[in-house]
């Protein structure tokens, strides 16, 4: 199944932009991911358009209108914080089954504040379903389970700035300490201001397309998407998952959603965690970017902090993490994170991450997201 | 109680039930699936782990353990109503003895007096009131052994 590429992409970095349209935003992405695979848009035959907290209707479709009246479908996704791995998934559905060779996916999002109804109305009116203690309940749990602290939390932040600082994509490029992080604000116990990533607009797109339409349209280093799976909930979830879940049996192991993508992700690649090269995963907050390495299985539970400590997961280390900066440094508008990590592990893959660009030379990398109510997308990448 | 003692009412059905008497501490409503003996936190149709529909409702128990928290240092969005001046406020896991874990409010919020494992005991608060002046009651969870 090693017959879908990514041609070409593109990003909007991600950051706040309250005076500029928001079509444009979205535009500015889609046309570079066209012109980095040199493909004119009457050559694309499906539009999938991601957009998960930006509330005007018909987005998608309004919006590539603009672009081109070309009379192609144009679905709109929203799979919350996994929206760009499904998103990737559906395409290389759609090419692999034979109905279309190249596919336009873009997301886009204009996000401020925190998601206001993630959980059920009585949960929300009594301020139960607030993502940061969501979260942060993760973070105490691994605390307590593997003796992990606030300092290597704070760690996982400080490492993301110094890759940031490189990544013209990035909202926040500047270098933190330890002690920056520790002096931050405490927003949700055990986590600080600075652990956590924060809402912000942007757009991330990419050209997919069959092996046969990569060389029709010459393209240039094509990027093979491996393996794509987006993920819920699989009865017992994992306990303390942010989710709306009400309760959880603790006598079930429960398994994560990211676990399961993963292993079917590995098995759909033929490759192992062993075989990844640079990878970039969900950072909601620093503790998140520390359990889905684990989850990922790169290394085992409990030993991502220690291995961080090592400078493992640095962008000279054995397996770079996040040398975009990931969404502690990028910010998150929802609608097109997934994606922007794509764009960051191609430009990994074909030497074009400048400043950032890992010390190895990756021929395998995983994008990973997560988000609400127990929902994850892996996707693998390879030269 | 006296006469014109306000009544006191669950925020939502199928979730809780409250003292009816002194030394009753009250109870908590989950359901277990008739077909494959899942149980559940709160009153519910459908079962999760087998799509089952025959459910039965169950008491949870009114003392569990502490299994994982946080302690929420700002407000969250609405339609939450943040008192003023805003009050930090605990969540956490609740491990009840059937192996159900559930998710509460705590009393506490200071993460320093909170530990994994701890005793945890089932209060019940006043949440404001209904249209009928009925006072409407939350559940949560207190440490063990403080008044």
């Amino acid at each position: 199944m090693n017959d879908v590429v990514i041609a070409g992409v593109g990003m909007h970095p991600f950051g706040r932009y309250p005076d500029k349209d928001p079509d444009d935003i979205a535009i500015e992405a889609i046309l570079k991911a066209l012109k980095d695979a040199n493909i004119n848009y009457r050559d694309i035959e499906s539009v999938l358009a991601g957009k998960v907290a930006f509330k005007k209707a018909g987005t998608g479709i309004d919006l590539m209108m603009k672009v081109g009246m070309t009379g192609v479908p144009i679905y709109q996704i929203n799979a919350m914080c996994a929206t760009g791995g499904a998103m990737l998934q559906l395409a290389r559905d759609a090419i692999s089954s034979g109905s279309c060779e190249v596919v336009l996916v873009y997301g886009f999002d204009k996000f401020k504040g925190m998601f206001d109804e993630l959980g059920d109305p009585w949960q929300n009116v009594l301020g139960m379903k607030a993502s940061p203690a969501a979260f942060a309940t993760v973070a105490q749990k691994y605390m307590h389970d593997y003796g992990a602290t606030e300092q290597d939390f704070a760690r996982v932040a400080v490492k993301a700035h110094k890759n940031g600082a490189n990544n013209p994509y990035a909202l926040f490029r500047n270098i933190i300490t330890i002690e920056d992080v520790l002096k931050s604000p405490m927003v949700a116990y055990p986590l600080h201001l600075y652990n956590f990533c924060t809402p912000d607009d942007g757009a991330a797109a990419a050209i997919v397309c069959s092996k046969k339409a990569a060389r029709k349209f010459n393209i240039r280093k094509p990027i093979t998407i491996a393996a794509t799976v987006m993920q819920t909930a699989l009865y017992p979830p994992s306990v303390v998952e942010p989710s709306n879940t009400y309760s959880v049996n603790l006598n079930k192991k429960g398994i994560s959603v990211t676990e399961l993508a993963a292993k079917k992700a590995y098995e759909m690649a033929g490759l192992g965690p062993k075989d990844i090269d640079v990878c970039e995963v969900q950072d909601t907050e620093s503790a998140h970017e520390l359990v889905h390495i684990e989850q990922l299985g790169l290394c085992k539970p409990g030993e991502a902090y220690r291995l961080l400590r090592e400078g493992v997961w640095d962008i000279t280390g054995r397996l770079p993490v996040n040398p975009s900066g990931g969404i502690q440094c990028k910010g998150e508008p929802p609608g097109a994170s997934g994606l922007g990590q794509v764009c960051e592990i191609v430009w990994q893959m074909r030497g074009q991450a400048e400043a950032r660009q890992i010390s190895r030379d990756p021929k395998v990398g995983l994008c990973q997201v997560f988000g609400w109510n127990h929902v994850a997308a892996v996707t693998i990448l390879k030269k | 109680m006296g006469k014109s003692a306000v009544k006191r009412v669950p925020f939502k059905e199928g979730m809780m039930k409250l003292p009816q008497s002194d030394g009753d501490s009250g109870d908590l409503i989950g359901s277990k699936c008739r077909d494959c003996g899942e149980q559940f936190f709160i009153r519910r149709d459908i079962c999760e782990n087998c799509q089952g529909h025959d459910m039965e409702e169950i008491l949870l128990g009114n003392r569990g353990k502490l299994y994982a928290f946080s302690v929420m240092f700002y407000p969250a969005p609405p339609p939450y109503k943040a008192p003023d001046p805003f009050v930090p406020y605990g969540l956490g896991w609740i491990e009840m003895p059937g192996g159900t874990v559930l998710y509460s409010l705590l009393t506490e919020n200071d993460p320093g007096k909170l530990r994994v494992g701890m005793d945890m005991d089932l209060v019940f608060e006043k949440f404001g009131q209904d249209k009928d002046g009925n006072d409407l009651m939350i559940y949560k969870f207190k440490p063990a052994g403080i008044n």
